[in-house]
């Protein structure tokens, strides 16, 4: 639990990653653990503050039921170029590593398409960073979170 | 109406922009809209109440926006230039001016587009602010609070217990076994491989067969 200015700031931490397992990242991102939804696993997001939009790729979607019902048709630019797709509004929680707080669930806004690679991941600003307050220690790969 | 000119409107700076600085009822506006939109017919109507051949005399001016009769939305100030003058509206009053029937022809604005048109813009905010003025003047048009809510922050849930630990295993098991793998998904957990397939949807399935008490990471492989 961190606290600024005396009062608790954020409630929960995980580790993050900072290279995928395939390696071709150039840089070091921050990777963390993110539960879509109900599902029974853990996945990883890249966490992106100046991407404008949340994505999930399509066979999560689909796994969540998200990517074959309605719901509102958008065209976003994304780092892959324009897509089209759909925002949908899911359950997804940050879990906190035992001894790191508590896990933060949450509604959030999330872009689904099938036009996407296959297990790549994005946590944005709109309808999810947004709403949350998080910190990052990245010399112990450290990503803490709460609620407002 | 078209949607270059709300999406303009709803990206302008929020500081008044008046050519002169003695108009203090201006200050009140937030969101601009110009001469141009206020005659706009889409908006009012096509009422003639803010025709530049309808303005209220200058002795009337003075008197500050207090003493506007009931009903005129906008304080006009004698010494600007009508051309010049944008007008400024917050949400409140917004939905105020909409319920005094001002934008009678709302249902004529196509909110849904121009709000698609700012989210593909990367103009999220104003979509959002878009989003609930056409909430306000639309009424209970489901389709309007659903983007609404899209465009919402985060609602939170819960709070719960820990339930994740340090991957560093699972990661490192990942990275040593990416030739393995290659087009799959793999579930990992600390005791190391729990299943792989071609598909989430069979990875998912023999997870929840093999070990219903684990929480897999799970990793899919270009």
């Amino acid at each position: 639990m961190l606290h600024l200015a005396g009062e608790v700031f954020t409630k929960g931490g995980s580790r993050f990653e900072d290279t995928l397992p395939e390696g071709g990242e150039g840089s070091a991102k921050i990777f963390v653990k993110v539960i879509p939804g109900d599902l029974p696993v853990t996945i990883f997001a890249q966490l992106d503050t100046g991407a404008p939009w949340s994505i999930f790729d399509p066979e999560i979607a689909h796994a969540l039921g998200v990517l074959d019902t309605e719901g509102e048709h958008v065209r976003i630019a994304t780092r892959l170029g324009d897509k089209e797709g759909k925002l949908v509004r899911i359950r997804v929680t940050l879990p906190a590593d035992v001894g790191l707080g508590v896990s933060l669930g949450f509604e959030a806004t999330v872009f689904v398409t099938t036009d996407w690679p296959i297990g790549r991941n994005f946590i944005g600003y709109c309808g999810f960073v947004q709403g949350i307050r998080i910190a990052l220690d990245p010399q112990n790969n450290v990503f803490y979170f709460g609620s407002y | 109406m078209s949607g270059e000119n709300v999406i303009g409107a709803l990206n302008e700076p929020v500081a008044p922009r008046l050519e002169s600085t003695s108009s203090l009822s201006s200050l009140r506006y937030r969101h601009s809209i110009s001469d141009q939109r206020l005659s706009s017919p889409a908006i009012f109507g096509g009422e003639r109440a803010h025709h530049l051949s309808r303005r209220r005399p200058k002795r009337y001016m003075a008197q500050g926006p207090s003493s506007m009769p009931e009903g005129h939305p906008f304080p006009i100030d004698a010494d600007l230039s009508w051309r010049r003058i944008r007008y400024r509206i917050s949400l409140e009053e917004a939905a105020v001016h909409t319920r005094r029937g001002i934008l009678q022809h709302v249902g004529e604005i196509p909110f849904v587009a121009l709000i698609d048109a700012l989210i593909e813009r990367d103009q999220v905010k104003a979509a959002e602010h878009l989003a609930e003025i056409a909430v306000a003047a639309s009424g209970e048009n489901p389709r309007l609070i659903a983007l609404r809510e899209l465009l919402s922050p985060p609602k939170l849930l819960s709070h719960g217990p820990a339930v994740e630990q340090d991957r560093r295993f699972e990661t490192e098991w990942l990275k040593a076994h990416r030739e393995d793998y290659r087009g799959q998904w793999v579930a990992v957990s600390e005791r190391g491989l729990v299943a792989h397939a071609r598909t989430l949807g069979d990875l998912l399935a023999a997870v929840g067969t093999v070990r219903r008490l684990e929480r897999p990471l799970i990793y899919r492989f270009d």
